[in-house]
């Protein structure tokens, strides 16, 4: 296990380093990596307690639900927020031990953990679906409710 | 007298076609999502009461406007450039702006103009950014501290070897293969030659760099909104660039690994 302090260093010094490589400039500079670091701590006090499917989602979606609010805040295309934000959660470990095992001729392996690798990319897809959904959802219900205030106070 | 205000109104209308498919264009190639570029595109047709047809997937844009039975199309194929979040954010600001404003198209090109010709970060910030992002994914993975100093340089390999071959205009998938096997090569003579031991490691937080998380990120974004074509390119593009990625680690694991038996048998 990673000691926290650990985690919250080396995730917001990545997350900078590429908020660079991906030309973020302005206040996203600052505001993205801390939703990588909020995705990185997710994973940190989950502790292993769900298997990597559950842990991938879920921190994938507390990094994506803080890359829409703070792109809705600051009015600016979400994708640089997103982009750092699932960083934590990007398989990057089991896309190697995937090739390690087909290397060593392991096939069993190779495809168990080529499968966790689609699954966690899966996974990532799935909480940017839910959650983006789920905030055009309210925004919507929030929209018609206004629109039947508007209504009723007319026939008043 | 007539004809001269015909003139007028379709001069107007292939001016505003001309900078709707610049504007769309720029946000393509900067690496934005497609359905951004599609509806930033029909907003600013909307704002000066045109209507018009827009189709876009990540290789072509198409733009057609009906002026009295006369369309105006243009077509333009986007080439893909790097993803650069500044310059998206501003476009996205410009687009927000025309269609509150409707200014004068004079304006507008000027504002594309100081878009394109913003700063950015140079090569050699670039290649540190990745060798310091490196670094601290090797902490992440547990690494001692000199397989972190180790993915520092490996990091640093990946983005230079990708200028490289950028301006080798080799093609996008090579160009991942190769530097994932640069990177993977150096980190095994680091581990051979310094006291980094954990090579695992220090391959994959080198190669984080070469992992296509944006695309990951954002290919759902386009499903979602009913943009199949464009998803399902995307994803199909994220899928190859891991694998290139893998087979580059892959060959220079082999060679590594023939390298030591040959090492062991003298």
């Amino acid at each position: 296990m990673v000691p926290l302090l650990t985690r919250i260093i080396c995730t917001l010094t990545s997350s900078f380093a590429f908020a660079i490589v991906f030309q973020i400039r302005g206040k996203a500079l600052i505001y993205a990596p801390v939703g990588a670091l909020i995705a990185g701590l997710t994973i940190h006090f989950l502790n292993g307690s769900v298997d990597y499917a559950m842990e991938a989602f879920l921190s994938a979606t507390a990094g994506v639900t803080y890359a829409e609010i703070m792109a809705r805040v600051q009015k600016e295309p979400v994708s640089a927020y997103l982009t750092i934000a699932i960083l934590p959660t990007v398989p990057g470990r089991y896309l190697y031990s995937t090739m390690e095992y087909f290397i060593n001729h392991d096939i069993d392996m190779f495809l168990q953990e080529g499968v966790k690798t689609f699954i966690i990319a899966g996974m990532i897809a799935a909480a940017v679906v839910v959650v983006t959904t789920s905030i055009q959802m309210t925004r919507q219900i929030k929209a018609s409710k206004r629109k039947l205030k508007i209504a009723k106070m007319r026939e008043l | 007298m007539c004809g001269e205000t015909e003139n007028q109104t379709l001069k107007f209308h292939n001016d505003l076609a001309d900078i709707v498919l610049h504007v769309g264009e720029s946000l393509v190639c900067n690496g934005g999502e497609i359905y951004r570029a599609e509806e930033s595109m029909q907003r600013i047709l909307r704002a000066y009461n045109v209507q018009g047809d827009i189709f876009t997937i990540p290789s072509c844009i198409i733009l057609t406007i009906t002026v009295e039975h006369t369309p105006i199309t243009r077509m333009m194929r986007p080439h893909i450039i790097a993803s650069d979040f500044d310059k998206i954010t501003k476009l996205n600001a410009l687009s927000r702006y025309i269609c509150t404003n409707t200014p004068d198209f004079d304006e507008i090109y000027k504002k594309i103009e100081e878009i394109s010709s913003a700063p950015c970060y140079s090569e050699k910030t670039q290649i540190l950014a990745c060798g310091v992002g490196a670094t601290a994914f090797a902490g992440i993975f547990l690494g001692t501290g000199w397989d972190c100093i180790a993915a520092f340089f490996c990091g640093m390999v990946v983005k230079k070897t990708m200028y490289k071959f950028e301006s080798y205009e080799v093609n996008p998938f090579m160009i991942h293969a190769i530097c994932s096997f640069n990177s993977a090569i150096l980190a095994l003579i680091l581990v051979w030659f310094t006291p980094a031991s954990n090579s695992d490691v220090i391959i994959t937080a080198a190669f984080m760099n070469l992992v296509p998380g944006v695309i990951t990120a954002n290919f759902m974004r386009d499903i979602v909104r009913g943009d199949l074509i464009s998803g399902l390119t995307k994803l199909t593009e994220a899928v190859l660039y891991s694998t290139a990625i893998s087979c580059g680690v892959a060959v220079a694991l082999y060679l590594g690994d023939i390298a030591s038996i040959i090492l062991q048998t003298r």
